[in-house]
């Protein structure tokens, strides 16, 4: 267990490091944020300025190695923007996004249940194949229509609820169902595939000509089975979730992580990037970190398939 | 007994939470809070020193005073400076208000406003705005309330880019420091901060200790809002009682919904294709006084921006110093420009358009209008679009040949410098290299006489539009939407919104 | 027989493949191949007819059956031009990272050992990776044209394909006639191709249909943020996202480039869910 342990730390900071060299690179290397900042309208010699004041024109090499450092003491510097430790900008974020994601992230497991099962028990029935799709439609759907079009129907049409921020209950609502709508079909699948091998031993079993099982405790046991994988995946979906997340804080305006991630991305204000890269790269894999020592909590077998 | 008892105590409990909710949110209601939505919010409040121009200002404007200000037909008027006049070409001297006070009691004066000047001026707080006053040699406080002003050489409008110079308090600044102060900045203005997330939203509230008097309304809830049709949308429901950049095609319909409307003003703005007149394609005039005819700029501003532009044949429109009245737009003359085109040899030409896309509205929609048309008179021309970064890199480095899309903007001054300044041989992002045009525009950057002024500015006006070194576009207007509950808002060519004045029924 | 198909496979679901997502995406790729051959000029614009209505409505005219864009292009053939994009594109990023991704499993799973977890890091960090952040610093850099669209794509989707094969070679590893293999002298190149190989091909193809639609839908989300494939050609996504601001006033601009993309999607999940119905329900699990 305590192996386990270190060499998940051990594996978390080498992702870190990894991630963030590739980022550092890349972002240096592909345009210049001072430039970015002061605009076509602005002068040119506080551009010059700047970029030596952020030690910008000194070799690639030594910067790496200096930030490197100063990521060690998770110093990231301070936004070329707005000059805020770029650490506190990614953490004062943080907890919306979390919110928002967990939030679809449970609603998408809390509707993908159901539906699965009722799609794997019921699957002759046409009613579970239109939901299946409609869970498909949802994925298939891109996030900058599903989102202007709850918009257009519930807040501004019907009235029911605000368009956008996150100040209240009743803000969260939309978006966090485009956001669960990214994740749906996939799990509904996962759980219905599940669900399909636990029934498909039943089938051969008892010979039921109408498909439709009785037996309650077949439907808890398959359940149960098909949180397994749902489990397994959550870690990784989550962080395409963040992914999907940074378009849904763009549509409906919500103060997040991804929001100002893609706003510094953009405008090259690359401390506030890598920090906050940083900050999503950490809670992802520590979420796949603790998912997998769950897992193996759950089943010994697994644990020593991984230790093997 | 017990059961009723409890029963009793609940009750009791839940409608002494009502009323305790009832009163708070009445007490709420009887606040009056402007809500406006933006395309975007600044990233620190640091006036001065890192950005310049909206939609900083926007939030900057309440919270700080300047010296000078620009009202809303662009015309520079006294704010905290009373009157100003030159005791020689190269001095000036301003009158200050004497009740000027900071919301923490801190007094403007004369040394005040030394101390923000000279903080700009120093090179080493790398303040962006400097740039704008590096006319400035020095500053003075003659006594609290006169400011002397030495420029390094004759500066006809001195008092015009103090426009751009918001006003802080010293002692503050000194004993809170850089870092306290952005997490809590104190100003002159009407308003002051109460809640900021950087690039995301403010709060700013209605303070009485300002020159410029107390508000009417209590508070401010700015919001940036990215995307078009959300910002529509909360100016729809109510959520928003203003919003900047309504989308023209939405304007029309949104005008005939109940309880809004859309206004418009236009922006100390210009958008034209800049062409490098160094590149041997386009270096005869003749070429490119032909790609100007063969764009119809009127169908642009009509089709593209629905009707928010001003086609035109100039860099100032009406609202700037150095507009040229007798100047009107190249007509829409394909056939005239087909044969000019032939007339001088150029009927292979084949152009790449740069782009940015979303960084001004409709750029890339413009961008693909214009290469349509040119494509018809037989010019070869494509379309590149940038991303934001890569395109202002490239401006900056001369890059982007033969040609691009850009927007200049001459606001808060509405003084034509600002634009005409890109288009001297000598910088970096310019690609017109006219020996007159330069001879022109440094002799209006000394000439005092403000009827002299605009008459060289004119014949830069002239030069310009006969050499074109650019498709000379339009124009744009600033959209807003408002709503009917919104009393005295008005649109401005900075895109300053003025809250003093703004009442809430 | 093929091994692949019946070793390891305990049960085995009896649905057949349904025909109308092959019918579908029959028709798809029909007309992406041939549509923009007979309709007309994508980029013929006219600032005179912009915005008109699908021809059915009041204010439409037959000219353009389905209205026309801000700039007055006909709506239809920018639909054609963007349905051929999307799908090259969906097509050709998923098959990269396939490539990709299947090689390095083999690897992975074959060799073990340090390249075994070096190669599974890897793919970690690429599952966990926000794509969005790394699109946008490597297509501002290197500029919006396809190639560069395809290796972002292709560098976001392999990490999958690498840990079902290497799972499934991990799986077969145990089995005796790979031994058999090794002690006849057949080399570590023979017996990933004609052992290994064929028995990743089920669960890859079930993979790569998946992927298809999601690369599709990925493209679309980068051309919201201005990153995906540049104009004048866009993807269905690309031309959905020109449109957005006007969902209401005209909503012909999104509905129909939505409608074909859902189609396309839907289609795309609906045969790799019958191709993993059919070909071994438990084994597609990862």
């Amino acid at each position: 267990m305590t192996r386990l342990l270190v060499r998940r730390a051990l594996e978390l900071a080498i992702t870190l490091i990894g991630i963030w060299t590739v980022l550092f690179f890349v972002i240096r290397l592909s345009g210049d944020p001072i430039a970015l900042l002061m605009g076509p309208n602005a002068s040119a010699e506080q551009i010059e300025a700047m970029r030596a004041d952020l030690g910008l024109d000194r070799p690639l090499a030594t910067q790496y190695l200096l930030e490197l450092k100063r990521m060690a003491t998770l110093d990231f510097g301070r936004s070329i923007r707005g000059g805020q430790r770029a650490l506190d900008l990614a953490c004062s974020r943080l907890a919306i996004s979390l919110q928002l994601t967990a939030s679809a992230m449970l609603l998408a497991v809390a509707l993908a249940i159901p539906v699965g099962i009722a799609a794997a028990a019921w699957r002759e029935r046409r009613w579970t194949r239109w939901l299946l799709g409609l869970t498909f439609l949802g994925q298939a759907l891109p996030i900058f229509w599903t989102g202007p079009m709850l918009i257009l129907l519930f807040a501004v049409t019907w009235q029911l609820l605000p368009v956008a921020g996150w100040q209240s209950l009743a803000h969260g609502v939309l978006p966090v169902i485009t956001l669960a709508s990214v994740l749906l079909a996939k799990l509904a699948r996962m759980v219905r595939a599940e669900m399909l091998e636990v029934l498909g031993q039943d089938y051969i079993r008892t010979a039921r000509s109408k498909g439709l099982p009785q037996n309650t405790i077949l439907m808890v046991h398959g359940a149960r089975n098909a949180m397994i994988p749902v489990i397994t995946v959550m870690g990784t979906e989550f962080g395409q979730l963040v992914g999907a997340a940074v378009l849904t804080e763009s549509i409906f305006a919500i103060p997040g992580l991804g929001d100002m991630l893609l706003n510094a991305a953009l405008a090259r204000d690359y401390p506030v990037v890598q920090a906050g890269v940083f900050v999503i790269t950490l809670v992802v894999v520590g979420v796949n970190a603790m998912v997998d020592i769950a897992y193996t909590l759950i089943d010994p077998r697994v644990r020593h398939a991984i230790d093997a | 007994m017990h059961g009723i008892l409890n029963s009793v105590t609940r009750w009791l409990l839940s409608a002494i939470a009502l009323a305790v909710g009832i009163g708070a949110s009445s007490a709420w209601a009887q606040q009056k809070v402007l809500k406006v939505a933006l395309g975007s919010m600044v990233a620190a409040l640091d006036p001065n020193a890192r950005t310049s121009g909206p939609p900083a200002t926007i939030v900057f404007y309440p919270v700080f005073d300047t010296l000078t200000f620009s009202n809303d037909k662009g015309v520079v008027v006294p704010s905290v400076a009373t009157e100003w006049k030159n005791t020689a070409p190269t001095t000036w001297e301003f009158q200050l208000r004497s009740d000027v006070r900071f919301s923490n009691g801190e007094v403007l004066d004369a040394a005040a406003a030394k101390f923000t000047l000279d903080r700009v001026l120093n090179p080493d707080n790398k303040q962006v705005v400097r740039a704008r006053i590096a006319t400035i040699k020095s500053v003075t406080a003659v006594n609290s309330t006169t400011l002397r002003i030495e420029t390094a050489n004759p500066d006809p409008i001195l008092p015009k880019r103090l426009s751009s110079i918001f006003l802080l308090p010293p002692n503050y600044l000194r004993t809170a420091g850089e870092e306290g102060f952005a997490a809590k900045p104190i100003g002159s203005g009407p308003f002051s901060v109460a809640a900021f997330t950087p690039s995301s939203q403010v709060r700013l509230e209605a303070v009485s200790t300002s020159w410029r008097g107390r508000p009417q309304v209590d508070a401010v809830e700015m919001r940036a809002i990215p995307e078009a049709s959300t910002r529509v949308a909360t100016l729809r429901t109510g959520e928003s009682h203003i919003i900047e950049s309504v989308p023209p095609d939405l304007a029309q319909r949104l005008s005939r919904e109940r309880g809004l409307q859309v206004v418009a003003e236009t922006l100390g703005q210009v958008n034209l294709i800049l062409l490098n007149t160094a590149n041997p394609a386009l270096n005869k005039k003749e070429v490119r006084q032909a790609l100007n005819l063969a764009v119809d700029k009127a169908a642009i501003a009509e089709g593209i921006m629905k009707g928010y532009a001003v086609p035109t044949g100039q860099l100032v429109a009406a609202n700037g110093t150095g507009y040229n009245g007798a100047i009107r737009p190249y007509a829409y003359d394909p056939v005239k420009a087909k044969a000019m085109l032939e007339a001088a040899g150029a009927t292979n030409l084949s152009l790449t358009l740069h782009t940015t896309q979303g960084l001004q509205l409709n750029d890339r929609e413009m961008t693909e209008a214009v290469a349509g048309y040119l494509n018809a008179v037989g010019v070869k021309t494509q379309i590149q679009v940038l991303e934001t970064a890569a395109f202002v890199q490239q401006y900056h480095g001369g890059g982007m040949d033969p040609a691009f899309f850009i927007g200049w903007w001459y606001f808060p001054a509405m003084d034509g410098d600002f634009v005409y300044a890109w288009n001297q041989s000598g910088m970096k992002q310019s690609r017109f290299r006219n020996p007159k045009f330069d001879e022109l525009y440094t002799a209006s950057t000394r000439e005092m006489n403000p009827g002299k002024r605009e008459e060289i500015m004119q014949s830069m006006a002239a030069l310009f539009h006969d050499e074109a070194p650019g498709i000379l576009l339009l124009h744009p207007r600033q959209t807003y939407g408002v709503r009917q509950e919104v009393q005295g808002f008005v649109p401005r060519p900075d895109r300053v919104i003025v809250f003093d004045r703004i009442r809430l029924q | 027989m093929r091994s692949g198909l019946a070793a390891g496979s305990i049960h085995r679901a009896r649905t057949p493949v349904r025909r109308w997502p092959v019918l579908l995406l029959a028709l798809f790729v029909g007309l992406a191949l041939f549509g923009p051959l007979i309709a007309p000029d994508p980029l013929a614009q006219s600032l005179r007819a912009r915005l008109q209505p699908p021809a059915w409505l009041e204010d439409g005219t037959l000219k353009h059956l389905l209205g026309t864009d801000q700039l007055g292009r006909d709506l239809l053939a920018r639909l054609l031009s963007g349905l051929r994009v999307s799908l090259a594109l969906g097509l050709a990023a998923a098959t990269g990272s396939a490539l990709l991704g299947v090689g390095l499993g083999l690897l992975a799973g074959y060799h073990r050992g340090t390249i075994e977890g070096f190669i599974m890091r890897l793919a970690d960090i690429q599952l966990a990776f926000p794509l969005l952040v790394l699109a946008i610093a490597i297509l501002a850099l290197v500029g919006g044209s396809l190639t560069p669209l395809v290796l972002v794509l292709t560098l976001f989707g392999w990490a999958i394909y690498a840990r079902v094969v290497r799972a499934a070679v991990l799986v077969q590893q145990q089995m005796d006639y790979l031994n058999a293999a090794r002690i006849a002298g057949a080399g570590h190149l023979r017996i990933i191709v004609r052992h290994l190989l064929p028995n990743v091909t089920a669960p890859v193809l079930v993979l790569w249909t998946f992927s298809v639609a999601q690369m599709i839908v990925l493209e679309g989300a980068l051309s919201f943020l201005g990153l995906g494939v540049r104009p004048p050609a866009p993807s269905l996504g690309g031309i959905m996202s020109d449109g957005r601001q006007l969902l209401e006033l005209a909503w012909w601009l999104t509905v129909f480039p939505g409608v074909t993309l859902v189609a396309l999607v839907v289609a795309f999940n609906a045969l790799g869910d019958d191709l993993r119905d059919w070909l071994d329900p438990r084994a597609m699990r990862t």
